[in-house]
């Protein structure tokens, strides 16, 4: 009887358990279209047309964003602090809304950037059996 | 600290197409299509997006869609596009993270305080014992009720997304309730019960964009109660069919009413408003 009257119940949980997974902390990673769109955005304030066109060439054709992932992104990155909006602009009869990185988004793309430095170091002497010295308790 | 300061490899420093780069001129000529037209075409896409969320970008994200159609050379949006635009639009409604707003919380404040009052009195009666019934609880709303009140903690907790998925929930089984309690005779609930509870649920789920859908929304909903309470009673009575037809009329007549009274004075004020602007 009871279970019959908790099982309506399932599903909002089974959604608050997602929601939680899917929102949560637990990325120490950053996504390639976040850290393509802060690097983009680290030589300068730019647009969202800008944005998605300079991450495809900065990522050689692999970062393709779509306008809903862009500005999911950037909704992301907003909330994060890690950028700004900096004005809109009419050009051409067009709206285009720039964004520019903030000072915690240069420290975090800047941790970033050392962090997949020191892997693609240790991935580098590996491949180079020759240069690689054993690091102790790694071997 | 300035982005210059950062010592980022050289691969990063590309030259990526700005206002200036990415100007008219190196634009592709636009295919003949009527301007309004076309745009209209790409704003379409974004109807899978909350109003809220269209004002505020909608007219950023439709200049992109623009730029890449005028890349492409063409004058419609790609199919991948308008997947992903839909796919967002959808998570945005539902899914994505945001502030509850004022409406929504009022709703479910109300939607909270019904419970209270219709659980702890209506239904409240322990020892019955008859179909329908579940523990001390005259009817299984009961079930529809743990997550009316769950959407509000959730609401509290600016858990937005969550508090909105619970209000739908709920929702579908009120409804649900509300229908077999009709086909095997429960106690309850009855159908104002059932629309006092769906419909500010609803609201909560769906708030009404700006003061007069507000309005136009609360003047529905009361109009619903007040004739799914009064019309079943009063109809069940033949002699009074004629006097139940012109009671209704009055009332909604009423409700109608006070609704285009309230409507006009608020645009009154507005436009007045506007002038001392």
């Amino acid at each position: 009887m009871l279970r019959a009257w908790v099982r309506p119940l399932y599903a909002p949980a089974l959604v608050i358990l997602l929601s939680q997974e899917y929102g949560g902390s637990m990325d120490t990673e950053m996504r390639e279209p976040t850290f393509w769109v802060l690097t983009v955005l680290a030589a300068g304030r730019n647009h969202g047309y800008a944005l998605m066109a300079g991450a495809k060439e900065l990522s050689e054709g692999r970062v393709d964003l779509k306008v809903a992932t862009l500005y999911a992104a950037l909704e992301r990155l907003r909330k994060a602090g890690l950028i700004s909006p900096d004005g809109d602009e009419t050009v051409d009869g067009r709206l285009r809304r720039y964004f520019r990185i903030t000072d915690s988004g240069i420290a975090v793309l800047a941790s970033e950037v050392q962090r997949l430095e020191a892997n693609a170091r240790q991935a580098r002497a590996r491949l180079n059996p020759a240069a690689f010295t054993p690091v102790v308790g790694l071997s | 600290m300035n982005p210059g300061d950062v010592n980022l490899p050289r691969t990063f420093s590309l030259v990526v197409p700005t206002a200036a780069t990415h100007s008219a001129a190196s634009v592709p000529e636009r295919p003949v299509v009527g301007a309004d037209t076309r745009t209209a075409r790409f704003e379409r896409l974004l109807r899978w997006y909350p109003a809220e969320w269209r004002k505020a970008n909608g007219a950023a994200v439709v200049g992109i869609l623009l730029d890449q159609a005028d890349d492409r050379g063409s004058d419609r949006p790609g199919i991948g596009d308008s997947l992903a635009l839909a796919v967002g639009g959808l998570r945005e409604s539902f899914v994505a993270p945001g502030r509850v707003s004022r409406i929504s919380f009022g709703s479910l404040t109300a939607l909270a305080l019904l419970c209270a009052f219709y659980f702890g009195v209506i239904t409240w009666a322990p020892g019955i014992e008859f179909a329908g019934t579940v523990g001390p609880f005259t009817n299984p709303s009961i079930a529809a009720g743990i997550l009316f009140v769950a959407a509000f903690a959730a609401a509290l907790a600016r858990r937005a997304p969550v508090s909105r998925v619970l209000a739908v929930v709920g929702t579908g089984v009120e409804v649900a309730v509300g229908i077999l309690s009709e086909i095997y005779g429960w106690l309850g609930p009855g159908w104002t019960a059932v629309m006092l509870f769906v419909g500010l649920a609803f609201f909560a789920a769906f708030p009404p964009q700006g003061v007069r859908a507000t309005l136009w929304s609360a003047f529905g909903l009361v109009a619903v109660v007040v004739l799914v309470t009064f019309v079943p009673v009063v109809w069940s009575a033949e002699g009074l069919r004629p006097v139940t037809a012109g009671v209704g009329f009055i009332v909604l007549s009423a409700i109608t009413a006070g609704g285009i009274f309230v409507d006009r004075r608020l645009r009154r004020f507005r436009s007045g408003g506007s002038r001392t602007a």
